[in-house]
């Protein structure tokens, strides 16, 4: 077999380079695994099953290290769900978090670059993570955006109506709204949860719960 | 043809071999030689898109990392000690998980960028193309969760571009040859069977994509309802292109949807058949085009875009060469 290519053809017979068995066998048999492995990825991004998460975790070594897995990310392009909806984090210096003086905490950047789609990742993950209760690992991901704004006494991370949003969807409260507490050497965020409508039998008033704050700060 | 390493000559008694079998169909699928121009030409457009990965990269390095940032060192090992990101982030390697200086990631951009040059006007040979690969699977695993669809697409494009022997995207044998939906001459050009495997195997890629995301769109009720293109256009705040205006009518909006859809299972059907390949590419750059006018995804839609030209059953193979061997 011919080791190598000419870097150029001017004056020269063209050379032709074929594959040793024994080597296209082994290649073969790498196609195989990773056209496999490739095609359970892309078909993970709606909902796998568990069997389906198994084997991609096995996958994971080959996939996460190269870079090659679709990691859940929405290669249907749109199903209209929420998370489609553009994401803003904002901040107040308002006592009063339902008012409407609120400020873009990051600068706007170019749609369709990457940066742009990084910020919008970010923001739906947040927001995401917000919706599953996971407010502590929310706050520390908000919290380097805070740490920029020492005005800020509230922040909150917004989802945006579209053209397919109803009413009823734009009047949701935003999935994330947080008081920032600051005390010498840190900053503390402290979610403030939306009321919500519970089953429980109330003696002393209607059965709505007022806001409430979360668990514990973030630190 | 069964891979041989012999160099047909033709004093040798030639015979006719059978195709009909499977692994003779899958060695010439594969490992047939073919000329390093088409993955040149489609090697060239890749380190454009990877070099405007990298170069719009740049602008918010501040924002990610550097001790201050949202994916600083302190903020990586709390989630790796977390039971819920463990797992996720145990495979995510990269060097640049070493260190919090930005100016090393600011390097790290800028050398992508100029190994993306390098390798576009031939120079480095394979390992310039590896290098390209390397550097972006090290800056999409540091980004962890906000690398997003652009950054699989590149990584398996140039887990495809990098086997095939280095060659210039800029001289007669490249970008500027001929007209990308023409099958190209062989005559005259060096041929290498990893040139083919990695025509192929961008195809092959391309075409898994293609299908996968055909059949993740539907089950979407968007893609049925008529409301998929407009789905793709509505978050306005976040598009380049404000296409939600220009396609709000129903009368468009809605055959759009079903255009959407279906345009992609049939131009991966006719991109595979030798006598409509140019028809079914014309659909899948289309399909390609509209879907970054309306979601400003410009990286996925070229990347995807690139792996759907390097589609065709015939790559440029010479009927002495698929059709006999030798004894």
């Amino acid at each position: 077999m011919k080791k190598r290519l000419p870097k150029s053809t001017a004056g020269t017979a063209p050379v032709t380079t074929f594959a040793r068995p024994a080597i296209a066998r082994l290649v073969s048999i790498a196609i195989a695994i990773h056209l496999t492995a490739m095609a359970l990825s892309f078909t993970a991004t709606v909902e796998p099953s568990s069997f389906h998460r198994k084997l991609l975790s096995l996958l994971a070594p080959y996939q996460h290290t190269l870079h090659l897995d679709a990691n859940q990310n929405t290669f249907y392009l749109a199903h209209g769900g929420t998370d489609e909806q553009p994401h803003r984090i904002q901040w107040t210096d308002s006592l009063d978090p339902s008012g409407d003086d609120w400020k873009p905490l990051v600068p706007e950047t170019t749609a369709g670059l990457a940066a742009s789609d990084r910020m919008a990742r970010f923001l739906a993950a947040a927001a995401q993570w917000s919706d599953e209760e996971r407010s502590s690992e929310v706050a520390a991901l908000v919290r380097p955006f805070v740490l920029k704004e020492p005005n800020a006494i509230f922040v909150r991370i917004v989802r945006l109506p579209t053209e397919l949003t109803t009413v009823v969807d734009d009047a949701a409260p935003p999935p994330y709204v947080a008081r920032v507490i600051r005390s010498p050497g840190s900053v503390d965020l402290v979610q403030i949860k939306p009321a919500r409508f519970v089953t429980t039998p109330s003696v002393s008033g209607p059965s709505v719960s007022g806001p409430a704050l979360s668990e514990r700060p973030a630190k | 043809m069964n891979p041989s390493h012999k160099t047909i000559d033709p004093q040798t008694t030639v015979r006719p071999i059978d195709h009909s079998t499977f692994s003779v169909q899958w060695n010439l699928f594969w490992f047939e030689p073919s000329s390093v121009r088409l993955v040149s030409q489609l090697r060239g457009l890749l380190c454009l898109v990877t070099a405007c990965y990298f170069l719009s990269s740049l602008t918010d390095v501040a924002t990610w990392y550097g001790s201050d940032g949202v994916l600083s060192r302190t903020q990586v090992a709390d989630w790796s000690s977390s039971q819920s990101e463990s797992g996720e982030l145990r495979w995510r390697m990269s060097p640049l998980f070493l260190t919090d200086h930005l100016m090393v990631f600011r390097g790290w951009a800028i050398i992508g960028v100029v190994l993306c040059v390098a390798v576009a006007i031939g120079r480095g040979g394979r390992w310039a193309s590896i290098a390209v690969w390397l550097t972006l699977i090290g800056w999409a695993n540091r980004s962890l969760f906000v690398a997003g669809i652009a950054e699989p697409l590149l990584s398996l494009s140039w887990l495809a571009a990098s086997i095939a022997p280095a060659s210039t995207a800029i001289t007669a044998n490249g970008l500027f040859a001929r007209p990308f939906f023409a099958v190209t001459d062989p005559r005259g050009l060096d041929r290498h069977w990893t040139a083919t495997l990695s025509a192929r195997l961008l195809a092959v890629q391309g075409t898994i994509i293609g299908l996968a995301t055909f059949s993740t769109m539907m089950a979407g009720r968007v893609w049925w309802n008529g409301l998929g293109s407009y789905a793709l256009a509505a978050p306005t705040q976040d598009r380049y292109f404000h296409a939600a205006n220009w396609i709000s009518p129903m009368m468009i909006h809605e055959p759009l949807t079903h255009l959407l859809l279906w345009i992609l299972p049939l131009g991966l059907f006719l991109a595979w058949q030798p006598r409509y390949e140019t028809i079914g590419r014309v659909l899948l750059v289309s399909w390609t085009i509209a879907i970054a006018v309306l979601t400003s995804h410009f990286l996925y839609a070229s990347t995807l875009g690139i792996m759907f030209l390097a589609i065709r059953r015939n790559l440029d193979s010479t009927p002495s060469l698929s059709d006999s061997c030798t004894e």
